[in-house]
């Protein structure tokens, strides 16, 4: 993994004093710092491709966060929705997955801290006191790796106690990194689930640039899991190639052989897709990508996917080589429809509630709520 | 005298002396200021040979003769017609060639949209010739040439110069947007003179060039591949084959069988679903299609009727098909494809 060093720190300067802007001058003291009176100012140079993606991801930009953190999972039209939130303290990642949709999403090419993280958690405790009762899980990683800038921000020490206080909610770390120093020392009380994305190590070398390789993330789990966190595993996006069924057996090979699967929480399968516009940027950036190789075909929210016959065929064999070590572990699809649902697990929950309910229920059986 | 606005912030006056120049007292052998691609003399030669050259070509001495600024076309035209003398104005002061540039670049911009071939040409001379510093090519002449000063745009257009005379001359004509004739860059030269034969063959409108040239580049990803081996396929060729019929006709199939191979398991599937929609046999007015692309995993129907009792039959059509088991059949294999 190569650790986010950025080359500058620009501060807005209505921030300079906040406790988070202090962590980070403390934990980059070498690094020059620009403070910028009005982010207006910055318009021009957050105008693609003036500065390109590659350039901007060097700036680490401290501001403030001016509306909500917490907002509801867009998921995508006409799939079956899970209910979780995303809270955005982060924006833009410092890895270089070649698929990553951010490249095309964000409509400023910095890293951006936002560090008004009091009112980011007033806001988590508002949304939990408003609804007494109802368990919520949320995540930090939606528009950011949760856990790749921690060595600069220590964010999971601000996150994991105020979590671990909270009998309603449960945050979810997700991360291609291997960051987990901060976390270790820490007593998430059940509320805090640490999850890695994960891919043969052929594709994390090939598309996956700058993140922890498949050992490390490994490596990282076993130790989180034995500091007392609950941990998870995301199949995506799960990649075809032509290896693609031995790879993934031996990548699960290797993952058993490191986590006690009674450990995990959850797994998730989702097939690579992408939004149209993002083909001509991973051709520029990533001239060497062979994800754009296969046969995709648009689905109802315009996202290019596999043919559904190779990700069902996909989602059986993986469903069924985790069920082979541990038939409890809890597998759900990402972004798929109640159709493919049915293709694959016998059954689909029928709407987002019963969805809502199934993570509900994992999360009593590991009590959590 | 005439006045020229230098770029780079440097404003000077040229004053001019007006001549009337020998065409023997012309060095061309020097290209430098001709900013025009491709040099299509044959409208200029009909209006020199009507009625002369209108307007005065701008020269610069060169030792004891003249060098062409502006105005290439309009010299090579009188030496076709075998004129001798054509009216120029001569800069009194020299010239650097960097000002000659300039003065041509301006000349060319304040009077027509260029081509993206002759901005890659320029951007080329600028930067190979001229020893002009990339960041003053992107500050001060992607402006003038009408584009965003960023560094991503220089080098999209620059790569085309690297681009072979003939696929220069087909981007120029098509007038392809730089989008797709960038694409022609990560062809190998080999792959690029194959396409050119290729495109020249199955004459294809902008729209079917921007379709053909990401499917042949991923086509060679795929199978490994070189593109001018797949396009030296014989069943590429029997497409291309003029006993095959009219151009249009052969480009449609060559257009098939490249998204054939793109695409086989999509192909099959809509041949499958197509074979099966024909074995339903359904009478002319009423229809069902696979959509392009496999779209939705959704087959579209459609009746037309001019009448409550067509539409009365059509409708019993559709009833009965519904009940089939053929359309589960078909809707089986519809979905196996579906996003």
């Amino acid at each position: 993994m190569i650790r986010y060093q950025p080359s500058t720190v620009m501060i807005d300067n209505r921030v300079l004093g906040s406790p988070m802007t202090q962590t980070v001058i403390k934990n980059l003291p070498d690094v020059p710092r620009r403070i910028i009176s009005d982010p207006a100012e910055l318009t021009p140079e957050m105008r693609f491709p003036g500065t390109s993606i590659t350039v901007g991801k060097r700036t680490l930009f401290l501001t403030a966060h001016k509306g909500k953190f917490l907002k509801k999972c867009p998921g995508t039209a006409g799939e079956v929705c899970c209910n979780y939130y995303v809270l955005n303290p982060l924006s833009n990642c410092s890895f270089e997955c070649s698929y990553c949709f951010l490249q095309t999403y964000l409509n400023n090419p910095f890293l951006v801290v936002y560090t008004n993280m009091e009112e980011m958690l007033e806001e988590v405790e508002a949304a939990l006191a408003a609804n007494p009762g109802r368990p919520f899980r949320m995540g930090t990683g939606e528009i950011a790796d949760s856990l790749a800038l921690d060595h600069i921000t220590e964010m999971s020490r601000l996150l994991v106690p105020f979590f671990a206080a909270q009998k309603d909610a449960l945050l979810e770390l997700k991360t291609k990194s291997a960051q987990v120093e901060n976390l270790l020392d820490l007593d998430p009380k059940g509320r805090v689930v640490i999850s890695w994305s994960l891919n043969p190590q052929r594709i994390i070398s090939q598309e996956e640039h700058k993140t922890a390789s498949l050992e490390e993330r490994l490596s990282a789990a076993r130790r989180c899991q034995e500091a007392g966190y609950k941990i998870g595993f995301h199949f995506d996006p799960l990649i075809y190639s032509p290896r693609w069924e031995k790879e993934y057996k031996e990548l699960l090979d290797q993952l058993f052989s490191v986590i006690d699967s009674r450990q995990i929480l959850w797994v998730s399968l989702g097939g690579f897709r992408y939004p149209p516009e993002l083909k001509e940027v991973m051709e520029e950036r990533f001239p060497k990508t062979r994800l754009l190789y296969e046969e995709f075909v648009p689905g109802q929210d315009g996202k290019m996917r596999y043919l559904r016959q190779v990700r069902i065929q996909m989602y059986r064999t993986l469903h069924a080589l985790i069920r082979s070590r541990n038939p409890r572990v809890f597998i759900y699809l990402c972004m798929e429809g109640p159709d493919v649902w049915k293709d694959v697990f016998g059954w689909s929950p029928h709407c987002q509630v019963t969805a809502n309910e199934l993570f509900h229920e994992q999360g009593g059986r590991h009590e959590f709520f | 005298m005439q006045v020229a606005e230098m770029p780079g912030g440097s404003c000077r006056l040229i004053t001019y002396e007006f001549v009337e120049a020998q065409v023997d007292q012309i060095d061309d052998s020097q290209q430098r200021f001709c900013l025009t691609f491709p040099l299509d003399l044959q409208r200029i030669l009909r209006s020199v040979a009507q009625v002369g050259v209108l307007e005065p070509l701008i020269l610069r001495r060169a030792e004891s003769r003249y060098q062409i600024v502006c105005g290439f076309r309009r010299f090579l035209a009188c030496k076709a017609l075998n004129r001798t003398a054509f009216p120029a104005l001569v800069c009194r002061d020299p010239l650097s060639d960097r000002q000659a540039f300039d003065l041509a670049l301006w000349h060319n911009v304040s009077a027509r949209r260029l081509n993206d071939v002759e901005i890659s040409r320029i951007l080329r001379k600028l930067q190979k010739d001229l020893g002009v510093p990339q960041e003053e090519i992107i500050r001060t002449y992607l402006p003038i040439l009408g584009l965003e000063p960023h560094e991503t745009i220089r080098r999209r257009y620059a790569g085309l110069a690297n681009l072979s005379e003939g696929l220069h001359l087909l981007i120029a004509e098509k007038n392809l947007p730089i989008q797709v004739s960038s694409l022609f860059l990560r062809f190998s030269a080999e792959d690029q003179e194959a396409l050119l034969n290729f495109l020249h063959m199955v004459p294809s409108g902008v729209n079917r060039i921007k379709e053909m040239l990401p499917y042949l580049l991923e086509i060679r990803e795929r199978e490994g591949i070189s593109v001018a081996e797949f396009l030296r396929e014989p069943e590429l060729a029997r497409c291309l084959d003029e006993k095959s019929g009219p151009a249009p006709q052969r480009s449609e199939k060559a257009r098939e069988y490249i998204v054939r191979r793109r695409f086989p398991q999509l192909s099959r599937l809509k041949e499958e679903v197509n074979q099966k929609i024909r074995a339903l046999d359904l009478p002319p007015p009423v229809s069902l299609v696979f959509p392009p692309g496999g779209e939705g995993g959704k087959l579209r129907a459609s009746i037309e009727f001019p009448s409550k009792k067509e539409l009365e039959q059509e409708i019993a059509v559709l009833q009965k098909l519904l009940v089939s088991s053929e359309l589960d059949d078909l809707l089986g294999v519809l979905s196996r494809g579906s996003p």
